[in-house]
């Protein structure tokens, strides 16, 4: 039994005005660079740090505000027993701090930086607080306990924080690092030290005996008595060092393998550089958790990881996030890597993104899901697409040929490649399968636009789960947000229609490697019976739609359409990569389809992007103009 | 450990469970005590909760206990009195009933009837000053019997009392304040009203020790009971034969029966007195003959009797033998006699003047040990300072910084008090010196913004005052102390607290409480028997010791008289190897008259 840290709150802290966050045992930070993450581990260092500078840089500030003294940092953290109180150590521990909840004992600790007019300069001031109060109650909120917080109850949480910039390299170098302090004192036993000094000095003296370039150069540097003048005076040259308690400066950590001599870690790339500080940050937290166990204290690790996947492969990044749920102590890692993301509990996401001036922290919200809902969200997005979780736009369509085409015009239409407007194009892989997207864009606050294809059911479908999700949204909105296929047809189908066949057909001659593939086509199988197909009329007795072998009839237009589209989708793959090229290289402002410029328009009004001068215009004051095909002809 | 008796170290290494020790003069109570502390610190795990009556008490059980333990373990000790200890519970777990944050202990009588006045202002209700002070005491009453203006209504008494209680409650709420009494009633409503509070305490203080039990009240124990609810581990330390408050509502049966009946503790007795020479124990085992104190030093030591003409010729005498004492010493005290191993007890207060009249005249130094009353300021500007911390500290202080205002002679306003404080320089009061108020205010500002700089902010006083030369002498002799008195008190509560854990508000409710009343322990004593309590001195006098005055004329029932006994019975035993007895055949009355003295009834026993 122990407790866990079950949230942080930050007022006027860096990057953030307000922000809570609940966090987990293992909680992930999620969000693009620059968002406020590093900023959220530093705070919680902070809280659990007895002694840190401080200054006023720390302090939030809107957009031309001048700092008044009068304005403060407040950290609150909400520390909680696993069950409904304290086990007797940490009861005894926390003494006087422990609150009666509601349904449970808390302690509640607030870090203040604030200014001091008798120091002249910011200090840091902790206070245990006597309730957990109500969000916004939190800055006006000063029922402090009247016990001091000492810096034993500070240190029973201990912070480990693995650095974003981490290398064993400079770690080795560094006195202050794991690495230097786990090494600082190896813990040799007197007699051991005293063999082994023996041992040193011998080598250091056979070294000097063996080699005439270092006894030369020895003689040369005793020189030096005749200068100051004093018999006494001698100089020694150590090859190797004497003194058991300085070779933390010279140690070295080599990498081998069966095949090869070994490396020196120095010679290794960055990636298992990195993974050795981590391994290092292990080591030391699971020695210092034998001391602190061995003062009969209770403590509990709060390890704050920074991008542990940093230069890691997608496998290590795997294997590394294994390992960091092993380390003992609670955990917040924040990443960029979709592979650990795809690792994690949905609850244990926090995504941290920049709204106006300060950050702000959402979750994905599983609350009313039922465990069908959690396991999609989980299944279909976070697990194989874990990489929408970093957009800041996602726009979902169908299948694969839309989403193989659509960044290529979007690249075309918007002058710019999707990632650099932070927008993600996702084919969700068969009709209506869009709602746990939509839950997860909800809740990330992540901008979704769909282009679905047309069918009534599909249509009316998409729009009733996006009614679930968003709330009951007016239809006119979700125009703005969702472009269903005209003619209840799906993409194909509207590129035969609107005059792209002959991009069409020149794609399936050259997948199929013969010209006028079609007629053949028509040729072989006119009048054939195809695979059965599901046909609108319902069996009364089981109430299913009965399956239909039809005939298939490539007679006239239609048919020569019907026989065309068959042909696309039996070469789906092919066809896709290469149908967006061959539009594109028409020269009038229908090498993007008029239904996909409508979309984009209505993306680039709401997300304020530019827009290539082919397909409209911005005016002054940021009013967006559309051109049709019309007035790119009268220009 | 030290050597203990063998009933002594029985007490001391009986660890768990209820007990109770019945603890004669000189027993070594304090002692067994704290070793027995230190022994729950060494075998068990928890922390140890030890509450007392004074804090005198509870500094000295707080001293012996940290010399007989690592000085880590010495945060696992809480000494206090029961005030402090339901202050603190008070202050941290009053929200949890619905008190507000922040509150401040408001100790000055006439702050309190000023807020009953107000009070009755709201109700329409005219009272004169005396009804006033009645209704007071009746609102005192129903307070320290826990009874809540609800549960009064319902027993019908009179219907306007109630009102004015129930509106002066919500008066001392919104200023943030409460009074003496209001802590233990919200302490023991946050231990009934939240079961899981007194548990948490219980979990944490799984040894709860309370000294003097005798002095116990009846809503001081339903509060240990509340706080106590399935817990054994309590002991209890007192001796029936030293209860003296009853007036107080203490009743030592608590102790000797509630306790025994509700927890069925382990009874210890200890008897051997080792603090007084065979003839003290012999006088006051005659007064008290239940009380079956040993004697277990062989030495014989001095009790004399003697009888003087008037209060001057009484005070002559105890004068000169002191001074023979000084220079000649005892044969019944090893070392040299100094002033402060004599004390002076009489039965009030009023019993002094001839003799402090005496020691003046003799050059011999003295004070009044143990006094309970609360010093305050002598200068106005010094006043103004105290009160307008209150007011710094509790910014909702209504009353306070209406005094501030009446002190300054200027006009309320009716919101954002301290703001007003804080820069409000309008001085309309002409006696006052305008720049020792304007530092005044500024101090105050230096506490706003950080409260742990109270140095600073008396050094910002300090500085003005000196800066200015034409100051009156006496006006500058009376505010150097008043600001002396201050860094006493902060230097105090320095010493208790670590940097980083100093507040203004704590240390504001602790200057209330007297934890950092100033002992000026200097010569001679003249005590009271009540402050003498738990004292010991080599040399005691107890002077007028006539009928009417020692026992009390007012000592009329016989718990009264019981407990007048138990008076004589506490002075006799504070001296360890001489003890004198005296008084006057006459006394003049303050108005003039002579009376003949009768002898007190209690040397009848002795002599």
């Amino acid at each position: 039994m122990g407790v866990f840290i079950e949230e942080l709150r930050i007022r006027n802290y860096k990057c953030y005005e307000s922000a809570d966050v609940k966090l987990q045992n293992s909680t992930l930070l999620l969000g693009a660079n620059n968002v406020g993450k590093t900023s959220l581990l530093e705070a919680l260092e902070l809280c659990f740090t007895p002694y840190k500078k401080i200054s006023e840089e720390l302090i939030f500030l809107k957009k031309d505000e001048v700092l008044s003294r009068e304005k403060s940092i407040l950290l609150d953290v909400l520390i909680s027993p696993i069950g409904d109180s304290f086990d007797d150590t940490w009861h005894e521990f926390f003494g006087d701090f422990v609150v009666e909840g509601e349904s449970k004992d808390f302690v509640a600790l607030r870090t203040i930086i604030k200014y001091s007019a008798a120091k002249g300069e910011y200090e840091l001031d902790r206070k245990a607080l006597n309730a957990w109060p109500e969000s916004d109650d939190v800055v006006s909120f000063t029922d402090f306990n009247s016990h001091s917080v000492k810096r034993e109850v500070i240190e029973a949480i201990p912070v480990f924080y693995l650095d974003a910039k981490r290398d064993i390299v400079s770690e080795m170098n560094d006195r202050f690092s794991y690495w230097g302090k786990l090494v600082k004192d190896i813990k040799l036993s007197d007699d051991d030290l005293k063999d082994m000094e023996i041992l040193l000095n011998d080598i250091n003296d056979q070294i000097i005996g063996n080699s005439d370039v270092l006894k030369h150069l020895r003689d040369k540097l005793n020189d030096i008595s005749k200068v100051v003048n004093s018999s006494n005076n001698r100089v020694e040259i150590n090859p190797v060092s004497r003194k058991i308690k300085d070779l933390d400066k010279g140690m070295e950590v080599r990498f081998s393998d069966s095949h090869s001599e070994s490396f020196a870690i120095s010679n290794q790339g960055m990636g298992t550089r990195s993974w050795t500080a981590f391994l290092t940050l292990s080591a030391y937290i699971e020695w210092k958790i034998i001391d602190m166990e061995r003062e009969g204290r209770p403590y509990h690790p709060l390890l704050l990881l920074e991008e542990p996947e940093a230069h890691l492969h997608p496998q290590a990044q795997r294997k590394i996030y294994r390992q960091m749920q092993e380390l003992t102590g609670q955990k917040v890692i924040s990443t960029h890597s979709p592979i650990i993301a795809a690792q994690v509990n949905l609850d244990e996401i926090v995504h941290i993104y920049k709204k106006g001036e300060s950050s702000s922290i959402n979750y994905i919200n599983l609350e009313g899901l039922g465990d069908t809902d959690v396991r999609k969200i989980k299944e279909e997005v976070i697990k194989t697409r874990g990489d929408i979780l970093f957009a800041d736009t996602l726009i979902l369509c169908e299948g694969e040929t839309e989403d193989q085409v659509l960044p290529e015009f979007f690249k075309e239409y918007y002058g710019l490649e999707p990632f650099e407007l932070g927008t993600n194009i996702l084919g969700v892989g068969g009709a209506g399968k869009y709602k746990p997207f939509m839950r997860v864009a909800k809740a990330l606050d992540i901008e979704l636009f769909i282009f679905s294809d047309g069918e009534s059911r599909i249509v009316s479908d998409v729009k009733k789960h996006y009614k679930q999700v968003y709330g009951d949204v007016s239809d006119a909105k979700i125009a703005d947000y969702i472009t269903f296929l005209p003619d209840h047809g799906d993409f194909e189908k509207y590129l035969v229609q609107s005059g792209y066949k002959n991009e069409l057909l020149k794609v399936i001659d050259e997948v199929k490697g013969k010209e006028s593939f079609i007629e053949d086509y028509i040729e072989r199988n006119n009048g054939q019976s195809g695979k059965p197909q599901r046909t609108e009329e319902v069996c009364p007795r089981c109430t299913q739609n009965i399956f239909k072998s039809e005939i298939k009839d490539y007679e006239g237009e239609e048919g020569f359409n019907t026989a065309l589209i068959e042909c696309l989708g039996s070469i789906k793959t092919e066809y896709s990569s290469q149908i967006g090229q061959l539009i594109l290289q028409r020269d009038n402002i229908d090498k993007i389809p008029q239904v996909i410029r409508n979309f984009f328009f209505k993306i680039a009004k709401i997300k304020k992007y530019p827009i290539n001068a082919a397909f409209g215009e911005i005016k002054d004051g940021g009013i967006y103009v559309e051109f049709d095909t019309e007035t790119t002809r009268d220009s | 450990m030290l050597n203990l008796t063998p009933k002594q170290q029985e007490i001391v290494e009986y660890l768990d469970g209820s007990l109770l020790v019945t603890a004669g003069p000189g027993s070594g109570k304090t002692r067994v005590l704290t070793q027995r502390i230190a022994n729950i610190i060494e075998k068990r795990k928890g922390k140890v909760l030890a509450l007392t009556f004074s804090n005198k008490a509870a500094e000295e059980i707080s001293e012996r206990v940290k010399e007989q333990i690592a000085e880590e373990d010495f945060e696992r000790v809480e000494v206090g009195t029961i005030h402090s200890f339901c202050l603190d519970v008070v202050t941290n777990k009053g929200n949890q009933i619905g008190l507000p944050s922040g509150l401040a202990l408001i100790e000055n009588e006439k702050d309190k009837l000023e807020l009953l006045k107000r009070s009755c202002d709201s109700l329409n209700l005219s009272l004169k000053e005396r009804e006033l002070r009645e209704y007071y005491l009746q609102i005192q009453n129903f307070k320290q019997n826990f009874i809540t203006p609800d549960l009064a209504r319902k027993e019908q008494h009179n219907i306007d009392v109630i009102n004015l209680y129930e509106s002066y409650n919500n008066l001392l709420i919104s200023n943030r304040v409460i009074d003496f009494d209001d802590i233990l009633f919200y302490a023991y409503k946050v231990f009934v009203d939240r079961p899981r509070v007194a548990k948490n305490y219980t979990r944490l203080y799984r040894y709860i020790l309370i000294d003097e039990a005798q002095d116990l009240n009846e809503t001081q124990y339903k509060i240990i009971q509340a706080l106590t609810r399935d817990f054994y581990n309590l002991m209890m330390v007192g001796d029936s034969a030293q209860s003296i408050y009853g007036f107080n509502g203490s009743d030592s049966d608590i102790m000797t029966k509630k306790f025994v009946k509700d927890f069925e503790p382990k009874e210890f007795i200890l008897k051997e007195n080792f603090r007084s020479t065979y003839k003290i124990i012999d006088a006051a085992n005659r007064i008290q003959p239940h009380s079956k104190s040993q004697s277990v030093y062989p030495l014989e030591g001095v009790l004399e009797v003697h009888s003087f003409a008037d209060e001057e010729e009484e005070a002559n005498w105890i004068t000169s033998q002191i001074e023979y004492l000084i220079e000649n010493g005892s044969p019944w005290v090893e070392n040299e006699i100094e002033l402060e191993d004599i004390a002076i007890i009489g039965r009030n207060r009023y019993l002094f003047d001839s003799l402090e009249k005496c020691l003046q005249k003799k050059k011999l130094s003295y004070s009044f040990g143990g006094s309970n009353v609360h010093l305050e300021c002598e200068t106005i500007e010094m006043k103004i300072f105290e009160t307008g911390l209150r007011v710094l500290v509790n910014p909702h202080d209504d009353l306070n910084y209406s005094k501030v205002n009446s002190y300054l002679s200027r006009e309320n306003q009716t919101e954002n008090f301290l703001q007003d404080l804080l820069s409000n320089r309008e001085i309309n009061n002409l006696e006052l010196n305008d720049e020792i108020v304007n530092a005044i205010i500024n101090a105050w500002n230096i506490l706003d913004k950080d409260g742990s700089d109270f140095m600073v902010a008396l050094n910002e006083i300090e500085k003005t005052y000196l800066s200015l030369c034409q100051l009156e002498e006496n006006f500058q002799f009376l505010i150097q102390n008043d600001l002396e008195l201050w860094k006493e008190r902060w230097s105090k509560y320095c010493k208790q607290s670590v940097p980083g854990g100093r507040s203004l508000p704590y240390f504001r409710n602790q200057v209330s409480l007297g934890k950092f009343r100033e002992d000026n322990n200097e010569g001679v004593s003249l005590l009271t028997v009540h402050t003498s309590k738990g004292l010991e001195y080599e040399i005691v006098f107890v002077l007028g010791l006539t009928q009417g005055t020692f026992p009390d004329y007012r000592a009329k029932t016989h718990s009264q008289k019981i407990e007048e006994k138990n008076n004589m019975f506490v002075a006799i035993t504070r001296a360890k190897r001489e003890c004198y007895l005296t008084y006057p055949l006459i006394k003049v009355m303050p108005w003039g008259d002579v009376k003949r003295q009768q002898p007190s009834e209690y040397l009848l026993f002795i002599d």
